[in-house]
């Protein structure tokens, strides 16, 4: 696993402009020993953030670069989302273009929200006013709860978004309980399991009322991963198969759990995966983490979308990307891929 | 890595803040420096410094490399005037080590008053002079992000080779920013031919600045006058149990001069400028002012607000004030306090109420000790007080720098691209007018310019007026109702 951190400091987006051309390719001079170091280089993680101009032009541009050099390696993008209250008058710019970008490019994408990790803070870590060290430890837990190993094959979502649901941390809790309000998190798109409304329940597609105000969160497919000792039926961490399992297993009945078909878009076959893995994580003797597809990155687009078509349509600050060689074209285009991509998701619902 | 700032300070009234700005930069970098502790930092030449300055060995007069011990500082600046008074008294005076000879360009007959004289006679004669100390000063630097250029409105050598000089940097400099603080003269100014000077400089600046900040006289005098009664009271407060109020006192009895009102504007380019030489958690350049405040490349002319009001210590007092503890928290302190006032109309730099317009963007940039989330519980707060253009709703841009101003523990600079500057253009373009209709004194100019610039410039102000009217008008689009979250 190789990552590619990208540190430096942000501003206007900057595709296409010669210099950060050269300091793209820099990175990719630099890639380049350390996966000949590699035995089998299953994927690289990015980290960076989709609202300044270094994270999300760069950041872009770069995966552009990676996916061409290492096409058979899985790219991984982990995007921090702006804070839908405002970070930057252009967020929702950056945001749509580099989104629409890693769509082609990356095999998948983390959607991290700032906003969420921000209730977390607040919420569940009781932290008053929460720092950015505080914000980037709840973000970097995430993140190690999807990437951490396991002995199945890297999840290849294909090219469309992908949210954390939520890493789990419980206490000393029996998996059982756990896995049952991973489960609620799932069903209602929380990203944390305190004030789960515990009302919302799956909804079979066909039964779906498109009037319906409904929180239910549908997915695509999710993974789950157990950590722990007693996680694992063996020494090793195994992928375990779909209902069927043994019940007597933790890794069992979560399958059964989560592989309750009215959680999923109805052509989904097959769509919750198990892991298990014998290390604690996070100095937990228990705890879950679920990666899903699901209808919660609406939360992303919802905010984003409407807010960058009425700005565009106002032409404003258009011209500082104009001066980096962007073109309107480019824009429609984001704008496009991002309506279209919203309807996606709310076809996850209906049949 | 901080990136370097050139200042370029023209005219008597650019040069009469450079020297207050100079002086503030100094007590600044000296205090943060303090604030590390009593280590050698003192007299390391850092990171922070050399934005604004270079270390240069005495001897050799090469430049000396971050972290060498300080040996001798030079301003990274660029002194223009064609009188050559004010240079000089900067020269004589304690900071004259700060500059050199190849940093100046003076003449010494003036402009007269004269947009057209510094434009078009001096321009022209000086152009290459001016690109050539311009140029040496970018070549000592490792990554020049801005321009940063000082010059009054209503003058000549101000107004008139100041915008000359804007368009020589961006045909020389296209990739520098060129940010510009630029003093308009207030409705009672001395100057017959101000509205002139200032209507005709104006169309440059809305054509060849990155990012305007306007001042006006007027405002400052007033700023300056509450400062004065500010440091007053403080200061009997304070009597009875500090002894060191000297300072402050006499200040107070000099009343505010342009020392005062200077060091305002000093105190506005010092805190543009701190997220860009102070370490913070949430690090602002100059760059990213632009790109969030100016969402129409014409339009980034940006009404500025401090608070706290800054008592400025007289320069001898710099050394000693900086060392002086920072005063306990008081209620002026408060987040809530230092946003209403920064909002509020008798605090703007400029003469205007941008909380009764429509504001385009507005910026947060905050010094001390602040944190991210009592930011955006300020900024969440205004949201929803504050008329935003329906695009830009959540058009606030926040910066945290860590180092407040000396003797502060907190400080906030608002910036606001707002439709009121608009009055204060429409407010210049009336005086112009009652002078053109008669074309009182537009001989003085047509010696050095064809008069069609008169029109051209009162088309372009016009026109810029419109441009903030239309946006202060437009009503948002009829609501269209997004389809709410489904999950």
């Amino acid at each position: 696993m190789l990552a590619v951190q990208d540190t430096s400091d942000s501003s206007l987006s900057h595709f296409f402009s010669g210099e950060r051309r050269k300091a793209a390719r820099a990175v990719l001079v630099d890639t380049e020993p350390k996966a000949e170091r590699c035995d089998y280089l299953e994927g690289m993680v990015m980290l960076h953030s989709a609202s300044g101009g270094t994270g999300s032009g760069l950041g872009s541009y770069l995966t552009e670069l990676l996916a061409d050099a290492y096409p058979s390696a899985a790219l991984l993008n982990c995007v921090v989302c702006p804070y839908s209250a405002g970070e930057v008058s252009v967020q929702n710019f950056n945001l749509l273009l580099t989104l629409s970008r890693l769509a082609e490019h990356s095999s998948a994408v983390l959607a991290i929200e700032n906003d969420q990790a921000g209730n977390i803070c607040r919420q569940v870590l009781k932290l008053e006013r929460p720092t950015f060290r505080d914000l980037n430890d709840v973000i970097a837990t995430h993140i190690t709860a999807a990437v951490v190993p396991s002995t199945l094959a890297a999840s290849n979502a294909g090219a469309v978004p992908q949210m954390p649901r939520a890493s789990a941390a419980f206490t000393s809790d029996t998996w059982p309980a756990i896995t049952k309000r991973l489960h609620q998190m799932h069903v209602c798109g929380a990203a944390h399991d305190l004030c789960l409304d515990w009302r919302v329940t799956p909804q079979p597609s066909e039964n779906f009322n498109f009037n319906s105000t409904s929180n239910f969160n549908k997915s695509v497919s999710s993974l789950v991963t157990l950590h722990g000792h007693d996680a694992a039926p063996g020494p090793a961490a195994a992928p375990v198969a779909m209902p069927g399992a043994s019940e007597s297993t933790a890794a069992g009945f979560t399958a059964d759990m989560f592989g309750n078909a009215d959680l999923y878009a109805a052509w989904c076959q097959a769509p919750a995966m198990v892991c298990t893995s014998a290390l604690p994580l996070n100095g937990f003797e228990r705890s879950a983490s679920l990666l899903s597809n699901s209808q919660s990155v609406l939360r992303v687009f919802d905010a984003a979308t409407p807010r960058a078509q009425q700005m565009f349509a106002a032409r404003a600050f258009v011209h500082q990307y104009q001066q980096h060689g962007l073109e309107t074209a480019d824009f429609e285009a984001a704008l496009m891929w991002a309506e279209q991509t919203r309807l996606n998701y709310r076809g996850l619902s209906h049949g | 890595m901080p990136r370097e700032l050139i200042t370029i300070q023209v005219g008597q009234c650019g040069n009469q803040i450079g020297r207050c700005f100079w002086q503030q930069a100094l007590a600044e970098h000296a205090s943060a420096a303090a604030a590390l502790g009593g280590r050698a930092t003192s007299a390391t030449y850092d990171d922070c410094m050399s934005s604004f300055f270079r270390n240069v060995d005495p001897r050799s007069g090469r430049d000396l490399g971050v972290g060498t011990p300080l040996a001798a500082l030079k301003a990274r600046a660029v002194l223009v005037d064609m009188e050559d008074g004010v240079v000089n008294e900067t020269l004589n005076g304690p900071l004259g080590e700060l500059f050199d000879q190849r940093q100046l360009v003076t003449d010494v007959y003036g402009a007269g008053n004269n947009w057209a004289h510094g434009y078009a006679a001096y321009g022209p004669q000086y152009g290459d002079a001016l690109l050539e100390a311009v140029r040496a000063a970018a070549e000592k630097c490792e990554s020049l992000q801005s321009f940063f250029l000082m010059h009054s409105m209503g003058g000549g050598t101000g107004s008139g080779l100041g915008t000359y000089l804007l368009s020589l940097l961006e045909d020389s400099f296209p990739e520098v920013l060129r940010m510009v603080t630029a003093v308009f003269p207030s409705q009672d100014d001395d100057v017959v031919t101000s509205p002139y000077n200032a209507v005709l400089a104006l169309r440059h600046l809305t054509d060849h600045a990155d990012c305007a900040m306007p001042v006006d006289n007027q405002s400052l005098l007033s700023i300056a006058a509450a400062t004065a009664t500010a440091a007053a009271a403080s200061s009997i407060a304070d009597r009875g149990r500090r002894s060191s109020t000297g300072a402050l006192s006499s200040s107070a009895s000099s009343g505010p001069g342009f020392d005062g009102m200077n060091s305002i504007v000093a105190s506005l380019m010092a805190d543009v400028t701190a997220s860009a030489r102070f370490p913070g958690s949430l690090n602002v350049d100059l760059n990213e002012i632009a790109t969030n405040l100016v969402p129409f490349p014409r339009m980034h002319y940006l009404v500025s607000a401090l608070s706290p009001l800054r008592v400025p210590p007289p320069p001898q007092q710099m050394a000693r004030r900086a060392s002086l503890p920072a005063p306990e928290r008081g209620p002026r302190g408060t987040m809530p306090r230092l946003i209403a006032d920064a909002l509020s109309p008798t605090r703007q730099l400029m003469r205007c109420d941008p909380a009764r317009s429509r504001f385009l963007a507005c910026s947060l940039l905050l010094r001390g000790d602040v944190t991210v989330s009592e930011a955006n519980v300020g900024v969440e707060k205004l949201r929803g007080s504050l008329d935003m253009v329906h695009w830009n709703r959540e058009g606030f841009k926040v910066g945290l720098c860590n180092v407040p101003p000396p003797g502060l523990q907190r400080s906030l600079l608002c910036l606001s691209n707002n439709c009121c500057v608009a009055q204060s253009f429409e407010d210049l373009r009336q005086q112009f007018c009652k002078l053109y209709t008669r074309r009182a004194m537009v001989h003085h100019y047509t010696q050095f310019v064809d008069q069609s610039v008169f029109d051209e410039a009162l088309e372009s102000v016009t026109a810029l007026i419109a441009d903030y009217e239309e946006l202060n008008t437009a009503p948002a689009p009829a609501h269209k109702q997004w389809a709410e979250p489904a999950f």
